[in-house]
Formats: C-alpha cells, structure tokens, sequence
C-alpha cells in the first residue's frame, strides 16, 4: 500500500479539495481508497475562520481512520472494523469501512507513529492507497509518505512574487538528494575527519545558541554530520557560519526536518552558504514530492470586525507563477483530478 | 499515580493566570512544574522540553490570525525533534474546543472554564471524572421545607370561610371538562360520549382525521428522525447556575408548536442551566371543548397538548430537569393535569382567577375546572404555580395577590402543594403609580415580603421576570433578566422564570442564543452575589405592609359576599376599568352535578 500525503503550507490552501479530486478519480479506477487527515476535515466551518470548508464525501467501499466522536458527525454509515492505539481529543482513533456512502467528519491520527499504526491495520485489507489529508501547515506526520504532494496558495501568500519563493525553497529542501549516513549511532553525531564518531549533546538544533552549546570546536574538520532531529533555518544558517563546512557531508533526517524553521528566506541563506564554503547537504529519508495544487482563496482577516472574508487572487497568475520550478502545479478546480492523478500514478 | 515533568508556556500573556492556576494544582499533587514566560517562541518551548525532559507540555494562547499556523509548527516541531511519543500535548485558550485541538494536532484542548482538575487529570493520564458538583445536577425542589403555615391569622380565618363555601359550591357542579377528564380516566378519549362533550373541530378530527388548519401529523421517517434526535441530544453534564443554595430554580418555556425547535431549546437551555422547561400551548388550545390525539406539529406558537406531544417531551427532558405542563386558563383544565399527571410532568400551573379575568374563559366553569385539576395535581404530586399575570393588564398587585391567596387556600384544602407566582414586572400599576420610578427592587420586594408576612409558601416569580423592562436591544434584555434574578437570589425566593433576550420584541420566533444570552446572564448574576444580597430601601416594608392591608381588605369584601364567583364576577379580584374582564368562553356549561 503506498501513503500519499497531501501536506499544505497554510491554512486553506486546498488540501482537502485536492483530497476529494483524488477520491473521485480513485472511484473512476474501481479503486475505492482508505482515507484519514492529520486534522479535522469534514465540517461545515472552518474551526478558526468559521468561513464554509469543503465537505467531504466518501464512496461506498472506501476506509476511512476517525476518531470514535466523527462517527455521528456525517450522513455516511461507517462500520467499525477495528479500534486503533492512537487517540485525539475526539476519542480514540477507528478503522472503519463505509458501508453507504455520504458525508464524513474525519478526525484522524495528529501525529506519524500513529499514522503508521492505521496504515499498517489497513494493510490486511488489502487497499493500495491511504490518502492523507494534512492540517494547517503540519508536514511532519507526513515524513514517511510514499508520495507527497504540496498544497499552497493564496493563504499562504497572496503576493504572487513572495510565495514563488517561498515555494521555490521549499521545493528545493524537498528535492535534497539521499545520503546515506555512515555512522553507527542511532543519535545525530559528527565524524571526525580522523575518522572518531562523536554524538552530539542534542538530536536537533532549534536555534544559533544550540549550535554554539553543541559545536565548541568550530575549527574542527568534520567528514559528515548527521542531525536526526530538527534542524532550523536559524540554526542551520549558524551553523553554516560557526564550523568549516568544506568536505562535509551533513545529513538531515528528512526535508521536513529542515522546514520547521520561522523564515524560509533563512533556511535558503543556510543553504547556499553552506554549498558556498563547500559543504554537501542531503536527506536520509527523502520525499518523493509528485505535484504542488494551488489555491485562490484565502480568508482576509479584518481587524476591525474581527471576522474573515473570503477573497481570492487570480486563478491563471497562480499558476503560472509556480510554473517553472520543476514540479508540476495543478489546479484541481479547475482542472480536475485526472492530472494529478497522472502525476503521482504514471511510472 | 508517577510524578511528571510539565512544561507550562503562556503564549501571551493575558492567560497566564490558568497555567499558573494549574501549575500550583500540579505542583499540590507532586509534579515537577516549569512555567516560561510569556511570548516565547515554539523553538524556545521545543528546546526548553528537551532540557527539562518534561512528559506533558501545557500551552494557552488566545487564536488571531496566523496563530493555528504557529500552533501547528509548534506540535510539528515537537514530532520533528523526536519527542512526541513521550510528550503529551494539551491547549487551553478562549476559543479552544476538542476540534480544534484535534485540527491543531494536540492531544487535548481546554475550553474556558476548564476545571483545574481536568488539566490536572490530563497530566496524569487519566480519564477525567467530573466531580459531583460538575455534573451531578440534580431535580430542583420548589416546595423544599415550606410549611404552609400562615404568619397572618385574619388572613387565613378569612380564606378558611372563602374556601368553604367555595368548596361546598364545587361538590354540586359539573362540567364538560370534568366529564371528558373523567372519560379519559377510563381510557375514553376520543369515543362517543367524549366527543359528545367537544367542540366541532376535535368531533371532526375523530370522525374524518381532518386535522385543524396549521396542524400536522409527525410520521414516519419524521418521527424516527425525532426520536434519533432525542437519543442522540443528551445533555451530560448541564450546567448549574446556582452559586449557592438559597438561589432560585431558574425556568424557561418552550411551545414553537415544532416538535424539532421545542427539543432543540430544551435541551438547549438545559446544556446551558434551565432548571426547569414550561410547555406553552396555542392560545386556541384553552378555547376548545376537548384534545386532539397524536404527534402533532402546529405551525403557529404554542405547542398543542395530546398525549403523544407530551410522552415524546418527556423523553426529552434530561432527569434533573423540572418539566411542567400550563393548565391555568382554558376549557380543557382537568384533562391537562391529568395528561401532565400520566405523562411525568413535575409541575403544572393553575390559577382560576388570573385564568377568568385575563386568560377569557367564563369565571364559573373555570373555578370548577381548576378545583378538579387540583386534585389531580394532589393526586399526581404536582405542584402548581399560580401567575398572577392579571397585573398586566392593569389589576393591582394586592387584588391579584388576593386571587392568588384564595386559589393557594383552595389548593392547600384539596391537598396539592401551590406555588406562589408574583410578577417581578415593570406593571400598569407602577407606571401610573411611580412605585418604579426610583429603582425595580423595592416594589418586587415589598410583593414578596407581603407575601412572606401572609404564609410560608414557595414563591416563584415570573413571568418571566422582567417583564415590560425589556427592550429589543438583547444585551439590555439579558441585562435586565439578570438584575431581576440577582433580587431574586437576594429575596430567598425559590423559583423565577425567564425570557430570552429577543422574546418581547423578536418579531419573530425567539432564538437559543438569545435564551443562551439569558441563561448566561442569570449565572453571572448568581455568581456575582454569592450569599451577599441586594438591599432593599426602607419603602419595601412600607409598601409591603401596604399590600398586605390591601389584601387582607379585598379578603374581606369577598368573605362578605355569597360566593368567591360573586366575588370574582363583582370585580373585587379586577375591576373591568383596571383591565379584568371574565371572560365568555365556556359560559353556561356549568350543571349540578
């Protein structure tokens, strides 16, 4: 069974419509996908904006991972096939099949473990596809998808020029290459150019004073670091500065473990400073990032009243504007699922 | 139960005093407690979690624009870093409900008003029990101790003459609504001989089962739908919005005539406090001869009285909930009580003179109506409350409190339990007299001291409080509500009865939030007092004694007479000039019996 994830970069920047285009064109190839979201998906309002979210509805056959409190919350008629280890704050999470189709209210597993527990109970069902719909700008439960696709738009950003960069770095952490880590620990280390494997005192550098507690030796000559945790763009940038990046080879656990900084602006400083004195930068697990849809809509926020209204860019600018940065951008508004879904199913 | 490590992060500063509530809780139950300062960012929390080694990590923060993004990022962080399958994550805040932790990826969410112990039991890893006083609402009691014992002994020798005869009067009459009471008794409602005694439209509806215009009968898959919406709508843990003991039961009437809206504000007002729901029904219903039968939706106000209505409310209603059924001023008085009787009611309401005087129904076939309803109220356990709503139309406090009085004599006599019901109300009487024009205490107050100073019975007011002080602004009208139950807390009274915001001027059917607005309203004003009281000035006791005189003179004038209906009829309980007319419907059908 392969894991497609459907990560955003903000709120409302059409997750779970490009989730229900997939839905569509799964039930066009007679093959009725298991489903669930990092999230809440499925309700009449946003939880934040209360501005109307898309309602989703499953097929008959389908499967869906929700916690026990969705089960009321829709028109389908679910059947319970297994309860699941993980909980949210809606109960504990289930495994269920739709018996007839309807609407759902789908709160599933909020992090990665426990989204591996749902793809591995729905395995003995024998379904090729787990589509999960992201939360918010929440990618990290989606570091172990097989298949990834990026949703953004204009809430994210709505000056076009600004999220082209914003996308274009973030495309570029997602497309590092894979390294190998050749250290024996299972902790994030630094090999010595004398060949001696050190840990470091911390998995992940959050921040510059991180960098200066972990790295007291700047000087030193490093054959490769591994950081298993998260690295920052702030960090990242330090630490760029802070040792001689020439010759080593510095691994992250996975693109996402680079993208949880405050700036992406930073992070893409980091990461042309530490190619410029000569590092090389790769992933250990990578993502295999298929297709970026994008989205019009955002909710602009009045301060005034304190309330969202619903605005939009142009749909063509959009497009074009991601176009060119090696990855397919779809609008699956206007265009339908069935690019898409040849983008993530062709080879 | 293992001691924890919790990281406790205000992400800005106006809720920092719940995590430092709660972290004096944790630190009371053996944990290891770091509270960070305000407005640090989620790399710094993430770092500081990883230092300390904390298990539970607590954040509060109110939501604005980009925040569930920063959230979001936050608990991304905490997974990144490796952590999050030792790290529980919860979120407390304004806005913060179950769904929105479970769309922002914690664990748990806190809601305003989060009890300090559930924060405590998320720590802990358990599930949270409510305690008692969180969830174990209990069947308010209206009559409680009260004894019934008269403080006024002139008062009560002149009532025990008034009833006697009154009473004398009652075992030689009959009505057509004591037979078809009686009928129904014997399981006949509906057959000939009940019909014999109905009026046109329900013979027509039994013969043809031509419903009356604006009636419909709930079926099918319309009635599964109502039943999976009762069945699915329990209130688990309702509020309560007594501080103390002594604050009144608080009540609300319902009666869209829609089945779905009626459930929906009872239970409703119940998640939000009502103690107790009051059935309306349409204003047609108390001028008709006899009942219709069936589950009936009526398109219009007021939600019509048959028995299978009333089972399905009472499944409805939530078992601490007071549910009482009006049987106060219509031709079909003693088959109300009795239906509310059969169907579980908790309380009914019946008042024979505001029911003559200002509800239109003939003095005389109500007087002996009401007498039997009360015995099936005696029978039945009912209390009923006596509204004394005749002030609205202009009658006197004292000659409608001396109705009241008569009809809790009469009461009392058959052996039900009445509930005193004067109006706390802004009424005709005060706008001439300028009782008011200082301030809305002292005149309700000095109604109730009277009443007190007479007999030592329940009192609930009503209805609803407030009455002509609202506005169709909402705020000024929960406002208003709220003052009105605040001298009611402080009055000792044991009931009160309230509006929504939007009832005196909705143009329109009334709305649950603005019940909400009111029952919230209500709470705050319970909370604000505690047990301290509002203070009357010295002009309540003046005018308290001042209707007591007054009562005991009406008292007299009608001992004098032949008969209480004389007396009713001749104006000593409202005088037409004042606004009390009896009223026509049901005229003549009274027979000895």
């Amino acid at each position: 069974m392969k894991i497609l994830g459907v990560a955003g970069t903000a709120k409302n920047t059409g997750k779970t419509t490009t989730t229900m285009a997939l839905i569509d064109r799964a039930v066009e190839e007679n093959s009725p996908p298991a489903i669930t979201s990092i999230g809440l998906d499925g309700e009449e309002l946003d939880q934040v904006t209360l501005l109307p979210k898309p309602r989703l509805a499953l097929p008959r056959d389908s499967f869906l991972i929700t916690a026990e409190q969705c089960l009321e919350g829709g028109t389908a008629r679910l059947e319970v096939l297994q309860t699941l280890q993980g909980k949210t704050p809606l109960g504990r999470l289930l495994l269920t099949r739709v018996k007839e189709e309807g609407r759902v209210l789908m709160a599933g597993p909020g992090n990665g473990r426990d989204l591996k527990e749902g793809a591995r109970a729905l395995e003995q069902y024998g379904v090729p596809l787990l589509l999960v719909d992201g939360a918010l700008n929440r990618m990290a439960p989606l570091a172990g998808a097989d298949l990834f696709v990026l949703a953004t738009g204009a809430a994210r950003q709505s000056h076009l020029p600004t999220l082209r960069r914003e996308t274009e770095i973030m495309v570029k952490a997602l497309q590092l290459p894979r390294l190998q880590p050749r250290g024996k620990t299972l902790s994030s280390y630094e090999l010595l150019s004398g060949g001696s494997e050190r840990g470091l005192e911390m998995d992940s550098l959050l921040s510059p004073a991180a960098v200066h507690r972990v790295f007291k030796n700047g000087s030193a000559r490093r054959n490769e670091l591994y950081i298993r945790g998260v690295l920052t763009g702030e960090a990242f940038l330090e630490l760029a500065g802070a040792i001689s990046p020439g010759g080593c080879r510095l691994i992250v656990k996975s693109p996402i473990h680079l993208l949880l900084g405050e700036s992406l602006p930073t992070l893409a400083r980091a990461l042309d400073l530490w190619r410029d004195r000569g590092g090389e930068i790769g992933v250990e697990s990578g993502l295999d990032l298929r297709a970026i849809t994008v989205n019009p809509f955002f909710p602009d926020y009045q301060e005034r009243g304190r309330y969202y209204h619903p605005r939009y860019v142009d749909a063509h600018q959009l497009q074009s504007a991601l176009q060119s940065l090696g990855v397919p951008v779809v609008d699956v508004v206007r265009e339908g699922g069935h690019q898409l879904w040849a983008q993530l199913f062709s080879g | 139960m293992t001691e924890k490590k919790v990281l406790l992060s205000p992400l800005d500063p106006v809720h920092d005093i719940g995590l430092k509530m709660i972290k004096n809780a944790l630190e009371e139950a053996g944990h290891t407690t770091f509270l960070l300062p305000p407005d640090v960012s989620p790399g710094e929390i993430v770092q500081e979690a990883l230092d300390q080694e904390a298990e539970v990590i607590l954040l509060s923060r109110t939501l604005g624009y980009g925040v569930p993004e920063l959230m979001g990022r936050f608990v991304d962080l905490v997974e990144g870093a490796g952590i999050r399958h030792r790290v529980r994550l919860g979120i407390g805040g304004m806005a913060i409900k179950p769904e929105l932790a479970a769309e922002l990826g914690f664990d748990q969410g806190f809601g305003p008003k989060t009890p300090i112990e559930e924060a405590v039991a998320f720590v802990e890893g358990r599930d949270y029990v409510p305690t008692r006083e969180e969830s174990g609402k209990e069947k308010g009691d209206l009559v409680g101790e009260r004894t019934y014992r008269y403080h006024h002994q002139e008062i009560e020798g002149l009532l025990d003459q008034i009833v006697e005869k009154t009473l004398q009067w009652y075992r030689r009459v009959q009505t057509p609504g004591i037979k078809r009471a009686l009928l129904r008794e014997q399981g006949q409602a509906g057959q000939a001989s009940y019909l014999e005694l109905s009026g046109e439209s329900i013979k027509e509806f039994f013969a043809s089962k031509v419903l009356p215009s604006g009636l419909r009968l709930i079926e099918g898959e319309e009635q599964q739908a109502l039943e999976k919406m009762i069945a699915g709508g329990r209130v688990e843990h309702p509020r309560i919005l007594q501080r103390q003991p002594h604050q009144p039961l608080v009540f609300i009437q319902y009666g869209t005539g829609c089945p779905f809206m009626d459930i929906a504000h009872i239970k409703g007002t119940e998640a939000w406090g009502a103690d107790g729901v009051v059935h309306f029904d349409p204003s047609w219903g108390a001028k008709t001869e006899g009942l219709l039968a069936g589950l009936l939706s009526h398109e219009e106000n007021g939600s019509v009285l048959t028995a299978e209505n009333l089972a399905l409310i009472k499944e409805a209603v939530e078992p601490s909930t007071l549910w009482q059924v009006r049987a106060h001023r219509g031709l079909n008085t003693p088959e109300t009580v009795f239906l509310a009787g059969e169907a579980g009611a908790d309380l009914t309401k019946i008042n024979p003179v505001y029911g003559s005087l200002s509800g239109g129904t003939d003095p005389e076939r109500l007087l002996a109506d009401s007498l039997k309803a009360m015995e099936y109220a005696a029978h039945y356990g009912l209390p009923f409350d006596m509204p004394t709503n005749e002030e609205l139309s202009g009658v006197p406090a004292f000659r409608a409190f001396a109705g009241m009085l008569i009809v809790t004599h009469l009461g009392l006599a058959l052996g039900a339990q009445p509930v005193l019901q004067p109006l706390f109300c802004y009424s005709p009487e005060m706008m001439l007299g300028g009782q008011m024009e200082d301030n809305y205490l002292d005149y309700n107050a000095a109604k109730v001291q009277a009443l007190r100073g007479i007999i030592d019975a329940p009192i609930w007011a009503g209805a609803p409080i407030g009455f002509l002080t609202h506005t169709e602004e909402r705020v000024q009208s929960a406002v208003s509500t709220s003052f009105h139950a605040a001298m009611a807390a402080s009055l000792d009274i044991e009931g009160i009865s309230i509006a929504s915001a939007d009832e005196a001027y909705s143009g329109g059917p009334i709305s649950l939030p603005a019940r909400i607005d009111t029952l919230q309203g209500v709470g705050e004003a319970f909370r604000f007092l505690g047990s301290a009281r509002m203070e009357p000035t010295s002009r309540a006791r003046e005018w308290g004694e001042e209707l007591t005189e007054n009562i005991l003179q009406v008292l007299r004038e009608v001992a004098r007479g032949d008969s209480l209906l004389d007396g009713i009829y001749g104006g000593l309980l409202g005088t037409k000039k004042e606004g009390a007319h009896p009223g026509r419907n049901g005229r003549g059908t009274v027979s000895p019996g």
